[in-house]
């Protein structure tokens, strides 16, 4: 029986030809005499004869013709979207901008402060004043910083909707638990909104908006380990499309890619 | 990778767009038939195989011109095929799409069954089990199943693409086609899964 659990594990490599000669060897030999092996073997190939009858059928010249051109507006659109036109990033091209950004977005930020301390600063120390400094505190972020944030949530969010709440317990993910993280996260969309980056880009302001109130009912959803208020959150960031413009958000500003495990293969 | 191709790889990845078009023609139909045998219908798999090239051309950048392009290529098209899967899982509409998609999509059913009606039902109730027994696969199995089934990829490249060992694909290989034995069998009863 050992013999027998141990060749089964090989039938169906032997039916793709992946096993080895020594494998195939202890093959022959095995089911040359046992029977309900031979049988099993049989059945896995009238099993995959059948999955053979999947027809896939070629979508014709006039699709393929048609292909490239449709490619060609796609990925002009998708460059305009990236801000980059009709060529792909080079690491050259990637740098300027990088330093380019960065340097407009700190003389941007260092002309705010400027301004805030010396013409409309106001004298006394109130409440209205720690707004301001919150608000230049805010202004102040860095696109770094933002990316940063961006690419927590980025992992909070694919471990969410990598889940699968009718296979997988809801209880795995301790949401519960997770509320509390989800309400910083809030905190920081917030913060987001008001940075000088998000001020002079709607594409940032906007996904930090969509994010905000996303993140906002996953803390304060009264049962998050209900399946169906994991579905909703799911479904919601699917509208929005927010992983997809997390990605993009990332590839426009360059930096190191998401991180491997959020891919759902590699 | 031969050094024709490395050559193409490098222009289009330093942004010759005629370079890139090359590439595009060259890989677009065995993109275009893998996505296929993830989706089973064309009208996803023409999504997917656009949104692959989408992302090689953005993306180019970041591929490391040493390793192997095709790996890559197929790395993404695997990765876009399951990410529209599941967003397909998430809207619920894959069981209404997976019945109008039997067969091809591209070339409706006009309502009547033309040459050898007895036959053609079959063919479409057999189709219909094909996608069933896929349904029941994780990702991974009907990634690494639909590879070796389908495309005659050898394990060590399924392996090399979805950056796992050969070990694993193994195993995955084996759980899809016990798990597609089982769901067959539901409708073949000559199959049935011998669990001794």
């Amino acid at each position: 029986m050992a013999e027998c659990r141990k060749i089964k594990k090989l039938l169906p490599l032997a039916v793709y030809k992946e096993t080895s000669p020594e494998e195939n060897r202890k093959l022959d030999k095995h089911l040359a005499s046992c029977s309900r092996c031979a049988k099993v073997y049989k059945r896995i190939k009238q099993t995959l004869d059948i999955m053979d009858k999947r027809e896939r059928k070629d979508p014709g010249p006039e699709f393929w013709e048609e292909f490239t051109p449709k490619l060609n507006r796609s990925i002009q659109e998708a460059s305009a979207e990236n801000r980059i036109a009709g060529k792909p990033f080079s690491r050259k091209r990637l740098g300027w901008r990088l330093f380019w950004q960065t340097a407009a977005g700190a003389a941007l930020v260092i002309l705010g402060l400027f301004l805030g301390k010396f013409i409309w600063m106001p004298p006394e120390a109130g409440p209205e004043n720690s707004l301001a400094s919150a608000s230049a505190f805010h202004a102040s972020l860095s696109s770094m910083s933002i990316q940063d944030k961006f690419e927590k949530m980025h992992v909070v969010l694919m471990s969410i909707m990598n889940f699968n709440p009718e296979q997988e317990d809801t209880y795995a993910l301790n949401l519960i638990g997770q509320q509390r993280l989800f309400k910083e996260l809030a905190v920081q969309t917030s913060e987001i909104q008001q940075s000088t980056l998000a001020s002079s880009d709607d594409r940032v302001y906007r996904l930090a908006s969509d994010l905000e109130l996303i993140l906002r009912q996953m803390a304060n959803v009264e049962n998050p380990q209900d399946p169906q208020n994991i579905k909703m959150i799911q479904s919601a960031l699917m509208q929005k499309d927010i992983l997809f413009r997390l990605r993009l958000f990332n590839i426009r500003f360059q930096r190191k890619a998401v991180p491997a495990h959020t891919n759902p293969v590699i | 990778m031969p050094e024709m191709e490395q050559e193409l790889v490098r222009k289009a990845r330093d942004g010759d767009r005629t370079a890139f078009q090359d590439i595009v023609d060259k890989h677009k139909k065995m993109v275009y038939f893998l996505a296929w045998d993830f989706m089973g219908n064309h009208q996803d798999a023409e999504d997917v195989t656009q949104d692959v090239f989408i992302k090689v051309y953005l993306r180019f950048h970041k591929f490391n011109a040493d390793a192997k392009f095709s790996s890559w290529l197929y790395r993404i098209t695997v990765n876009a095929s399951i990410d529209t899967l599941r967003k397909k899982n998430r809207k619920k509409e894959d069981l209404f799409e997976h019945f109008n998609s039997i067969g091809d999509t591209s070339q409706p059913w006009d309502g009547e069954e033309k040459n050898n009606p007895d036959s053609q039902s079959e063919h479409r109730a057999v189709c219909s089990q094909i996608e069933q027994a896929l349904n029941q696969l994780s990702h991974r199995e009907r990634a690494v199943f639909v590879m070796r089934h389908y495309n005659d990829f050898p394990l060590k490249e399924i392996a090399e693409i979805l950056r796992i060992s050969s070990g694993s694909v193994k195993s995955y290989l084996f759980r899809a086609v016990q798990k597609i034995q089982k769901e067959l069998a539901n409708y073949h009863p000559a199959l049935e899964v011998d669990h001794g």
